[in-house]
């Protein structure tokens, strides 16, 4: 190969790298003509919800239904074992829970008190554990492998299969309540239609007010008058400008100028900032002032969700509930922050050493949610996992209390059609040191998943875990059969949930896994 | 070589411009650096762009507009009266980042369905703000302190100058003829409102909205 022919060969390959990232680029924004996923005939008629729990930081599967009792295990004291006392079972369930109380969470002298007894209790006819075997101890890719099922379908998120199947016709079919996670990264199957991608939503308390441009603005002129001064805006302002001619090919400018018509149109026509509305008139919120009110059913969500001005998990739980209420949207996402947040009474808490050298601590419930998450746990695994763990299934609990008690239609209620899915990065390791009640752990592949729906086989767990190990293996996907010798993959996993949620998988090539979906 | 040859000349007169001795020139408010339209120009056809690329001004925009408006940034507009719209509420949607609190280190790659509401929400509050401060204070009005006085619309040749100062400050260009018109024009849909307490007004906020929130404000 001669130098020239080598130039022309790298130019060539440059040239179409660059057309094709271009491409992908474009691609990738939902902006390159048409989609051509077909939207499924019906699309949106018989709708099922999904819910993605995204438990940052990996929620691990042996500190929760999976735990495993010492008298199971030959080496108790080295293994994340828990005292039998601990670990309670519903009767003829294969699933568990542990009830701790902790003077510590992690190094932050805060008191714990975790209970799942109550939750596995109430819940467990509804809720299945997959076992599985991950692909990545990657915060990131763990995250978003969680919701692609490792690319199992052209890059489609289970959130994005969910919008396309059961959310034609909804302002916004696919709703992230939580941010800057792998859980809420977009797909890469730019053939979906644009409203299948997810929403950002990064405070839900204040987020409704971007739902109108002109409830809430004092001295707004009147509706009509403003209507025609967007009229204004969109005939003759901007087509009468050079720029907005020149770059009229823009698909930035022509996405604007469809979000600021049909989809605006669609948005405002539902009145979502009144029926999403989380504020109550208070000092902080003189709705009544500004031509505001709080969303219809406030009073119930408050109850249900009281700390929710406090504790944005909460927020997020109570607005995704109005989202699927009000049939704006068929999958939501949400989850803990990153951040340490503190219930604002203890601000200015004199707190005791770091480290457990004596002094205050904070009380029971006053630490909302530690730092990093289920991550917290490189700090302190037990307890860190036993507060997440509760917190999780808390909100979880009230989403569940809140959408049975609304009619969906037909006699079934919209908790009938729901399915709540615990998202996790990864797992955590197995061991500790010997006898050590507290201690840090790192990542690990091997985990569960745990989903919670009456479209799922309840009182199930689709493999096992091995006492001896810690580590769990998986099952026959057709029957659900434990084979100790087999791995459940991320792909099996994602084709059992989309199939629970009658998400037709006709043609995606995904493999069965028809051991998780009831019926 | 040629490569590190031309680096070297474009550094040499980048150094240039920066050195230059020459007096720095008096600062101009915003309204003396509209650009008139080079007649030539405007008399050719507008040919679009095959490549097109635009950028959307995020967070920057609000800059933008606090300068064109003659408005501290943390005024322009406030949610429920209290939190600021553009650095709180809805600094994500308009392509902001907020690592700490959000985790949200990369803006969106693409404008939520909820972004151009949220870029009226905000146009439209800064418009408000700006029109009640002129017709309250017109010795030191910004832009309308002409309709200050008038008890009704004032006729279309008052209203032209009002037009022209819009694209002025806000897109820091002189207005055609019939883009100014254009805003003249709607001065006959708000007269014929018959819903409206105060059309002058009315007729300012909704012109000043109608630039502000369009794609040449919003692009760049």
């Amino acid at each position: 190969m001669t130098r020239k022919t080598l130039t022309a060969d790298r130019r060539q390959v440059l040239k179409g790298l660059g057309a094709a990232g271009g491409a992908a680029a474009a691609a990738s924004l939902g902006l390159l003509g048409q989609p051509r996923a077909q939207v499924p005939e019906g699309s949106g008629t018989d709708p099922r919800f999904l819910i993605v729990m995204g438990c940052s930081g990996g929620a691990s599967i042996i500190d929760g239904a999976l735990a495993i009792r010492a008298s199971e295990c030959s080496q108790p004291q080295v293994l994340n074992t828990f005292p039998d006392a601990l670990v309670s079972q519903p009767d003829g369930s294969p699933l568990r829970a542990v009830d701790q109380d902790f003077d510590a969470l992690g190094n932050i002298p805060a008191a714990v008190q975790a209970r799942q007894g109550w939750f596995v209790q109430k819940h467990h006819a509804q809720m299945a554990v997959a076992t599985w075997e991950r692909t990545s101890v990657n915060h990131a890719i763990g995250q978003r492998r969680a919701v692609t099922g490792n690319e199992a379908w052209a890059g489609r998120t289970l959130q994005e299969c969910v919008a396309l199947q059961h959310g034609a016709g909804r302002p916004l079919p696919n709703v992230h309540l939580m941010g800057g996670s792998g859980f809420t990264e977009r797909g890469t199957d730019a053939s979906l239609p644009a409203w299948a991608f997810g929403e950002a939503v990064t405070d839900p308390r204040t987020w409704p007010l971007s739902l109108d441009a002109v409830k809430g603005i004092q001295g707004a002129p009147g509706r009509g008058l403003f209507d025609r001064a967007r009229a204004l805006r969109d005939g003759r302002v901007d087509a009468l400008s050079r720029f907005a001619q020149v770059f009229d090919k823009s698909t930035r400018l022509r996405h604007w100028r469809h979000i600021r018509s049909d989809a605006r149109q669609g948005i405002e026509a539902l009145d979502l900032i009144s029926k999403l509305m989380l504020k109550v008139q208070g000092p902080d919120a003189p709705l009544a002032e500004l031509g505001l009110t709080s969303s219809p059913v406030i009073g119930r969500v408050r109850e249900v969700f009281p700390n929710l001005e406090n504790d944005k998990l909460e927020a997020q739980a109570a607005l995704a509930f109005l989202l699927i209420k009000y049939g704006v949207s068929v999958t939501v996402t949400l989850g803990p922050g990153g951040d340490f947040v503190l219930d604002p009474e203890f601000d200015g808490f004199s707190l005791g050493a770091i480290g457990g050298g004596g002094g205050p601590v904070l009380p029971v419930g006053a630490v909302k949610n530690p730092p990093i998450a289920f991550d917290f746990s490189h700090n302190g695994h037990r307890s860190v996992q036993a507060f997440m763990w509760d917190r999780m299934y808390k909100v979880a609990d009230g989403l569940i209390t809140l959408l049975a008690e609304e009619e969906f239609g037909g006699g079934q209620s919209y908790w009938d059609r729901s399915l709540i899915y615990f998202a996790s990065d990864f797992g955590r390791d197995k061991h500790r040191p010997e006898g050590a009640p507290e201690f840090g752990t790192g990542h690990s592949v091997n985990n569960g998943v745990l989903a919670l729906s009456p479209l799922i086989k309840g009182d199930t767990v689709l493999g096992g875990v091995d006492p001896e190990t810690g580590l769990t293996y998986g099952c026959d996907p057709r029957t659900g059969a434990p084979e100790a010798g087999r791995k459940n993959s991320e792909a099996e996993v994602f084709s059992g949930l989309l199939s629970a949620l009658k998400v037709d998988t006709a043609g995606s090539g995904l493999p069965d896994f028809s051991a998780l979906p009831r019926g | 070589m040629s490569r590190e040859r031309v680096l070297l000349m474009l550094g040499l007169a980048l150094g240039a411009v920066a050195c230059d001795d020459e007096p720095a020139a008096e600062p101009t408010p915003a309204a003396d650096m509209a650009v008139a339209p080079d007649a030539a120009v405007m008399a050719q056809p507008i040919v679009a762009s095959d490549k097109a690329r635009v950028q959307f001004k995020g967070p920057r925009w609000a800059n933008d507009l606090a300068v064109g408006l003659n408005l501290p940034k943390r005024e322009l507009c406030r949610e429920l009266g209290q939190a600021d719209c553009m650095d709180e509420v809805h600094h994500i949607a308009l392509g902001g980042v907020e690592a700490y609190r959000l985790g949200v280190r990369e803006a969106l790659p693409v404008a939520p369905a909820t972004a151009a509401i949220a870029a009226e929400r905000i146009a439209l509050s800064a418009c408000i703000k700006r029109v009640d401060q002129d017709l309250a204070d017109p010795a030191e009005a910004w832009i309308f302190g002409p309709l200050a006085d008038a008890s009704g619309l004032p006729d279309d040749a008052a209203l032209l100058p009002l037009a022209q100062a819009l694209y002025d400050k806000l897109l820091r260009r002189d207005a055609t003829p019939a883009e100014a018109q254009a805003l003249v024009d709607f001065a006959a849909e708000v007269r014929a409102d018959g819903a409206t307490q105060a059309p002058a007004r009315d007729w300012a906020v909704l012109t000043c909205f109608a630039v502000a929130s369009s794609l040449e404000s919003l692009f760049y």
